[in-house]
């Protein structure tokens, strides 16, 4: 029980993050401004956010659990520091 | 969903009622500043100007040491000084209270009062470090949006509990029917008042964004506020500053631009010949706390630039205006604080629903388990009324100046309502069946002291309040009261139930 609620608040925690960060991102390049997409993507992170909370207290699999948010958060989190590295490098 | 519910509400409970009642108390943080700071219990002159009042106690401080920039929020009817705030040349950045009466200087006003300390416990719990106070404040947020979501999942009948309340049944049905009513009647103000209070910290919670996407910049997320925000700076020049546009000819000329007050004022690179004067429009005219600003040149008044806000941001405003409840509208300025009494009365009815219904299961099982809980919720509901009350009057008995062990009188305050905070944890222990009644008497008790003391300390009494139309006080002290009142008629029922249950024990 302790083990899922860290995950679904700490993996859920990240995962969302990731979200923003990526979607503001995308946002961006579809043309939006940078500082418009940055506070789209922040504030509709809190109901990402919720959502998987209810989510990942709600599903029983604790394999799909583990991959959700702890698997694919760690994924999304390495582009978002890879694309990061390479933005600031490239100038 | 069920069992998060009542966990979640369980942990979190203590951190949601303290972040709720303070937050309540926020909604006039500006009439117990009135309250607590005797010294600014004045109206609002009906003519006064930056340039008579502001400008001469600028040039008084820049005499003594060199300012590189300067900025004030301009009194209204709340809050009837200057706040203002300037650097000096080396960093350091100072604050001073300014009378729009006459210019002079208002003092040290030795105490946080609401805007210092319970404004900010609101958002941080006055725990900076690492910044711990904002993420656990934002993690019992999430966790109320969670909780509100999920109970209205774990209700069948959700319309009918809006107009359910059995007080004359056993207590944990009506403490589960009051939990419900206050839940369910204020669900949408609870919903949108907890997003809307994350919603301000973006910057905070999801720096990621500005990260990435500002990610080619030395620092993405100052680079995010200064281009979200469309401010306006050039390096100073070195050169003096030889004439000066009359600061009051700018408002003006910003007022009829905007149709608006102007709420604030801001000069860069003071006394220099590249000084440029902001001016934000007031927040008071509409929901949206809006950062409209006009750039200035201060020395030929020429219009330098307007900032334009993307309507993302504008949006962002909304939520943040909403929140703060900083608008003209004294109406709804009360049904926001109902709203907050009604969210610390759902947590408040939620914690004791909790407890009486596991009564009979924890005094079969552990009593001493049912103890703690017990002492928990009292101390985080109960409690934290009396240390608030205690803060109050501590504020209205120490004299001015008063030192301890080295403490300013400001932070001998913050260290009573500490430590009526803690003994209101730690009494329920030893004595935990008149606990409840003894903290509803205390309540009573300190909240008539405080405004008896009140009396005494400033000489004005309710009437004289109410004469002198100083509403904060009269409000604060009306407030107090009914709460003394309150609190002792819950004490006088707690009393008699206690009374009837101990009779068949007499012969």
């Amino acid at each position: 029980m302790a083990l899922r609620i860290a995950v679904a608040v700490a993996g859920g925690y990240c995962l969302a993050a990731a979200i923003v960060s990526l979607g503001a991102y995308a946002l961006k390049l579809s043309g939006m401004a940078r500082s418009e997409a940055v506070v789209l993507s922040a504030m509709s992170g809190f109901v990402v956010y919720l959502l998987i909370l209810l989510w990942g207290f709600c599903e029983t699999s604790l394999r799909r659990l583990l991959w959700a948010l702890v698997v694919l958060p760690a994924a999304l989190q390495g582009i978002v520091y890879v694309t990061a590295k390479a933005l600031a490098g490239g100038g | 969903m069920q069992w998060l519910h009542t966990w979640a509400g369980l942990v979190l409970g203590t951190l949601l009622f303290a972040i709720f009642w303070m937050g309540t108390l926020s909604v006039f943080d500006q009439e117990l500043d009135r309250w607590m700071m005797p010294e600014t219990r004045f109206t609002l002159p009906a003519h006064w100007s930056l340039d008579e009042v502001v400008v001469p106690a600028v040039e008084r401080l820049a005499q003594e040491n060199a300012i590189i920039q300067w900025g004030a929020t301009l009194p209204d009817e709340r809050r009837p000084y200057v706040r203002l705030f300037y650097q000096l040349q080396g960093g350091g950045f100072h604050s001073a209270r300014i009378d729009s009466r006459n210019g002079e200087m208002l003092g040290d006003p030795q105490t946080l009062g609401a805007t210092g300390f319970i404004f900010p416990f609101h958002y941080r719990l006055h725990l900076n470090w690492l910044g711990l106070g904002y993420w656990l404040v934002g993690l019992a947020a999430m966790a109320m949006l969670a909780l509100l979501v999920s109970g209205v999942v774990i209700h069948k009948k959700i319309f009918r509990d809006i107009f359910t309340f059995r007080p004359g049944k056993s207590l944990p049905r009506s403490s589960l029917d009051m939990h419900n009513l206050s839940a369910v009647a204020f669900l949408p103000f609870h919903f949108l008042i907890t997003l809307s209070g994350l919603i301000i910290f973006i910057g905070i919670y999801f720096p990621g964004a500005a990260d990435l996407v500002y990610a080619h910049q030395a620092n993405p997320g100052a680079a995010f506020f200064a281009e979200a925000g469309d401010g306006f700076s050039r390096p100073p020049s070195a050169e003096p500053l030889t004439r000066h546009v009359p600061l009051n000819s700018l408002v003006e000329r910003a007022q009829s631009h905007w149709r608006d007050d102007v709420g604030f004022i801001r000069v860069f690179n003071h006394g220099d010949a590249s000084a440029v004067v902001q001016l934000g429009r007031s927040v008071g005219g509409e929901i949206s706390w809006n950062i409209d600003k006009l750039f200035f040149d201060a020395g030929t008044g020429e219009l330098l630039k307007e900032s334009v806000i993307g309507s993302m941001m504008t949006l962002q405003r909304f939520f943040v205006g909403f929140h703060f409840v900083q608008f003209e509208h004294w109406l709804l300025r009360w049904l926001y604080f109902i709203g907050g009494l009604a969210g610390c009365a759902m947590i408040g009815t939620g914690f004791l629903f909790w407890i009486q219904s596991r009564q009979k299961h924890h005094l079969r099982e552990n009593s001493r388990s049912r103890v703690l809980v017990g002492a928990l919720s009292l101390g985080s509901t109960l409690g934290l009324i009396l240390a608030t009350v205690a803060f109050f009057l501590i504020n209205r008995i120490l004299p001015p100046d008063a030192a301890f062990m080295g403490w300013p009188r400001a932070e001998l305050e913050v260290a009573v309502f500490a430590l009526v905070w803690v003994a209101a944890f730690v009494h329920p222990l030893r004595c935990f069946a008149a606990a409840a009644r003894q903290l509803c008497m205390a309540i009573a008790l300190v909240s008539s002291l405080s405004v008896i003391a009140n009396w005494f300390s400033t000489g004005e009494t309710l009437w004289i309040s109410i004469d002198g139309a100083h509403w904060g006080v009269a409000g604060t002290d009306m407030m107090l009261l009914a709460l003394a009142g309150s609190a002792a008629l819950a004490g006088g029922a707690l009393r008699r139930r206690a009374l009837r249950r101990a009779m068949p024990a007499l012969p």
